[in-house]
């Protein structure tokens, strides 16, 4: 017998936690569209917020280099966290594949100060160059490349080596069994990468803050209007953001679930 | 007398991982349009040697020649063999006629031309309809089934596969097997099949190579293996028997196996042919259905050369036959099988004789093994 | 095998080179750097020394360290607390509901963790949501001071880390399978001792994930401390941060991240060690993915 006070209560914690972790996100949600733009009173819905933000010439500006960066980091992220995941595949060291995840354990605020003090001494002082956008895609797409890496390689895992041999054993050369074979099956697992690490670049904040010298990405502008005098604009602004995260990250799970319940 | 021609010859190829040797100095000839097994228990190479066929591997050293044309070196998509997979290795993105289609794809195929002969090859395997689903949709055997027409699109030269047989149930598996002849039959193509299941070889193949730690043991029609098996590997290998030892004794036109306290009379034709020498150890092979046993109260008439006596342990119906095991009275154990006809039912505890011909042995060098089995 | 071995280096080397130069460099450096002086004016001098982590030992440092500790330990406690019944929820729901639930968990994780720690200023602050409705429910006469304090932070770092507390655990509940249900089967007056003598040793290198997946960013987390903790409450993150850009002492801003890596680099090792590798590293976060 399964007892109905313990379903009751256990229901009950589910539907309070859910709350308590989209409270942050209703309450942004609700507030971008409230005409007054003060979290103490609802003035009725309006839209205005948006129209501002999109009048905003400096969020248009970060949101550009935003995704600049983001889809720096990606392609990088990609072109290398792919490769790594076939070579750690073939190698077969559980050192290697701890290894991985190394980067998950720095915190990102050390990482930042890391990466400033090498490019002081080696681009600054050294070649005289300046932080900008292109260092921010350089520093994120160091996360990026064990994002991707852990996906394809969670992809791999599941990956049936021996429809590689069958490719071959029907005439296909390496280069097309590759082509027509792994890549497709793999596929799903380097798109659901990309997005994942596209999600985090756009959303990431001390890193960028740190590497990105006098540009400005969006975290680094919702920062600055969090931290000196709140505009109802930020709000606006972060239900967007929210909202393209939320789908990019489906977009993802999706992706990789087809794989991991097949 | 000509030999059928040859269409694969494997010469002295012996093959290592590591410290392992999987397969050492085979030598074999497959012969065209043969349905041909290699059996041996897992570890034995024969997974390795469809390898090698296939250029999955290279060899050590040896040659593989297909046709007379040496293989070592020759890309796997350069030759004209193909291979169904343990796992069937279906392409899960595809759909079946995508996945059958594939290899003549890849010869340049275009792809109406090539769909038109994967829908034959389905035909074949009769799974007309089924082109438009994944391998995710279709059952075990289905899967084997495309599979199976995926590499006889290609019309290759030879057709290796691997297991075919053992993903699948009991009852299906005995029903392919009867297909897996019937397909190889209509498309005449060459089958190496490698198995662990000795019924399966038995059934299926024209030849049988059993190999037992990368060496060759013998190679010969089923029946040949069976009745006349050369080691006691293979004696035990293939199917159930009963063992005789004794010290050779080799006479005029009798001889015998001594051992402590029995005489087993044997073929002393047979013991020359074999090359066995007087006093080395030998074993005779009674298979059960050649063993003969009655009641110690009605021995046999008339009585064979070979008699000893026992209790029966253990009876066991198997349907069309009836299985009797006995123990020995000088130790060991003897099992007959015989068709059930209602009559000749023994209860345990029966006091038997067993007995066998000197025909129905097969002499084979002696391991240390006791009498019986 | 040499060529699977080879080719397999081949693969990976772009990446490893990448990691070389632009995380091992990086890292080492302030290695080096928290073994040499602060110059007058910032900067580095590089004379090798060991003061700056003598310093590290000042009790004002430990303080921030103790602290950070503390919050660390009380984020992990309370997602494990409301993580574990969450998970076993799910886990004993019909299949085809578990990876919707779990996927509802696990969305806020992935969004903007400035954004959602601003929505907790909105929430908290003296005239926000939260103080509204105690108000209005009479729990309180006047606003109470709810920002800006430990229990703020705390709060953002659950709101935070809590999915990758359900994680692990839903893994560890999700393959004991029928033991589960059966486990599972009465939650009633029993359900105590089922919970504490079946569950929880069987799921226990979930747990253990769990709690190291929460803890080691909880520790290192620099925003959620600098905004809800208002710059009054400092913790680790906040300290390193500070002593970069404010104090502009960098050797020793240098000494601290090392310190925090040292201890974060241990707890994950430790784990690994105890042989909940299979469960902790490659699944944890995999999953999350």
């Amino acid at each position: 017998m399964r007892s109905r006070l313990g379903e009751l209560s256990l229901g009950t914690l589910f539907a309070a936690t859910l709350a308590f972790l989209y409270l942050p996100i209703a309450v942004l949600v609700g507030l971008s569209f409230n005409e007054s733009g003060l979290p103490t009173a609802w003035g009725g819905f309006s839209t205005r917020w948006y129209g501002e933000l999109a009048r905003d010439e400096e969020v248009r500006d970060a949101a550009l280099s935003t995704l600049l960066v983001a889809l720096g980091a990606t392609a990088l992220s990609v072109l290398l966290g792919t490769p790594l995941a076939f070579g750690l595949d073939r190698l077969r060291s559980r050192t290697l594949d701890g290894l991985v995840f190394v980067p998950m354990i720095i915190p990102d605020i050390v990482y930042a100060i890391a990466f400033l003090s090498a490019f002081n001494l080696v681009f600054t002082q050294a070649l005289g160059r300046q932080l900008g956008l292109w260092s921010v895609v350089l520093a994120h797409a160091t996360f990026g490349v064990a994002f991707v890496a852990i996906v394809v390689s969670t992809r791999l895992a599941h990956f049936d080596h021996s429809t590689v041999e069958a490719s071959l054993d029907l005439g296909a050369s390496e280069l097309r069994t590759f082509l027509h074979v792994t890549l497709p099956q793999i596929a799903p697992g380097v798109v659901a990468g990309a997005l994942i690490v596209f999600t985090l670049s756009v959303d990431e904040f001390v890193i960028a803050f740190f590497t990105a010298g006098i540009e400005v990405t969006l975290p680094i502008k919702i920062y600055s209007m969090v931290r000196f005098g709140v505009t109802p604009v930020v709000n606006a602004l972060a239900a967007i953001v929210l909202g393209v995260s939320i789908v990019l990250v489906l977009a993802a799970l999706r992706l990789r679930g087809r794989e991991a319940h097949p | 007398m000509s030999e059928p021609r040859e269409v694969i010859r494997i010469e002295g190829v012996t093959k290592r991982f590591g410290a392992v040797t999987a397969l050492h100095d085979v030598t074999l000839g497959i012969r065209e349009g043969e349905f041909f097994a290699l059996l041996g228990p897992s570890g034995c190479g024969k997974t390795t040697l469809l390898r090698l066929l296939a250029g999955f591997e290279r060899p050590d050293r040896g040659r593989l020649l297909l046709d007379g044309r040496d293989l070592v070196g020759v890309k796997p998509y350069r030759r004209p063999l193909n291979m169904m997979f343990q796992s069937y290795a279906l392409f899960p993105h595809m759909t079946v006629e995508e996945n059958v289609a594939y290899g003549l794809r890849m010869e340049g195929l275009r792809r109406r031309e090539a769909l038109a002969r994967a829908h034959d090859a389905l035909a074949l395997v009769h799974l007309e309809g089924l082109g438009g689903r994944r391998p995710a949709q279709l059952s075990g055997g289905q899967r084997q089934r495309v599979a199976l027409a995926r590499a006889l699109v290609k019309r290759p030269r030879v057709l290796l596969l691997d297991e075919p047989l053992s993903a699948l149930d009991r009852q299906i598996r005995s029903e392919m097997q009867v297909e897996l002849k019937r397909i190889q039959h209509t498309v005449g193509v060459t089958f190496i099949v490698v198995t662990h299941d000795q019924e399966e070889a038995i059934t299926m193949a024209d030849r049988i190579a059993v190999l037992d730690r990368g060496r060759i043991v013998q190679v010969g029609e089923p029946e040949t293996l069976y009745e006349v098996p050369e080691t006691l590997f293979v004696a035990r290998f293939l199917g159930e028997s009963n063992l005789f030892s004794g010290t050779l004794e080799l006479g005029e036109d009798r001889a015998f196996l001594v051992d402590s306290d029995v005489r087993w009379e044997v073929d002393a034709a047979q013991a020359r042919r074999r090359g066995l020498a007087p006093g080395t150890r030998a074993t005779a092979v009674v298979r059960p259905e050649r063993t003969i046993v009655a009641a110690a109260t009605r021995p046999p008439t008339p009585a064979p050369p070979n008699l000893a006596s026992g209790v029966v342990a253990e009876t066991v119906y198997l349907g069309a036959a009836r299985k009797v095991v006995v123990d020995l009275a000088r130790g060991g154990t003897v099992q007959a099988r015989f068709e059930s006809r209602g009559d000749g039912a023994f209860a345990p505890g029966e006091a038997v004789v067993v007995g066998w011909e000197p025909a129905a042995a097969a002499l084979v060098v002696a391991s240390d093994e006791p009498t019986g089995e | 095998m040499p060529r699977r071995r080879l080719s397999g280096i081949a693969l990976a080397s772009p990446a490893l080179l990448w990691w070389a130069g632009l995380l091992v460099l990086p890292v080492g450096l302030v290695l080096a750097y928290s073994f040499f002086e602060r110059g007058v004016y910032g900067g580095v001098v590089y004379e090798w020394t060991l003061d700056n982590y003598r310093r590290a030992w000042d009790t004002l440092y430990l303080s921030v360290l103790g602290f950070s500790v503390r919050v660390a330990l009380e984020t992990t406690a309370i997602s494990l607390v409301i993580g574990f019944p969450v998970a076993l929820f799910i886990a004993t729901r019909p299949p085809r509901w578990r990876t919707a639930l779990l996927v509802l968990c696990i969305l806020p994780f992935w969004t903007s963790l400035l954004i959602r720690t601003y929505a907790w200023i909105v929430i908290l602050n003296d005239e926000g949501l939260a103080n509204r409705a105690l108000r209005s429910l009479g729990l309180v006469d006047s606003s109470v001071r709810l920002l800006y304090n430990e229990l703020a932070i705390v709060v953002g770092m659950v709101s935070t880390y809590l999915p990758l507390m359900i994680l692990p655990i839903y893994a560890a509940l999700e393959r004991l399978g029928p033991e589960l249900g059966e486990a599972a089967a009465d939650l009633g007056a029993t359900a105590w001792k089922r919970l504490w003598t079946i569950l929880v040793p069987l799921t226990a290198p979930g747990i253990a994930a769990g709690c190291i997946f929460v803890f080691v960013p909880s520790l290192g987390n620099f925003i959620i401390p600098d905004l809800l903790g208002g710059g009054r409450r400092q913790m680790v993150g906040t300290l390193v941060q500070s002593q970069f850009l404010e104090a502009r002492d960098w050797p020793f801003g240098a000494t601290l991240a090392v310190s925090l890596i040292a201890m974060l680099l241990a707890l994950v090792l430790v784990q690994a060690w105890l042989g909940n590798r299979a469960l902790g590293e490659r699944e944890g976060p995999a999953r999350a993915l």
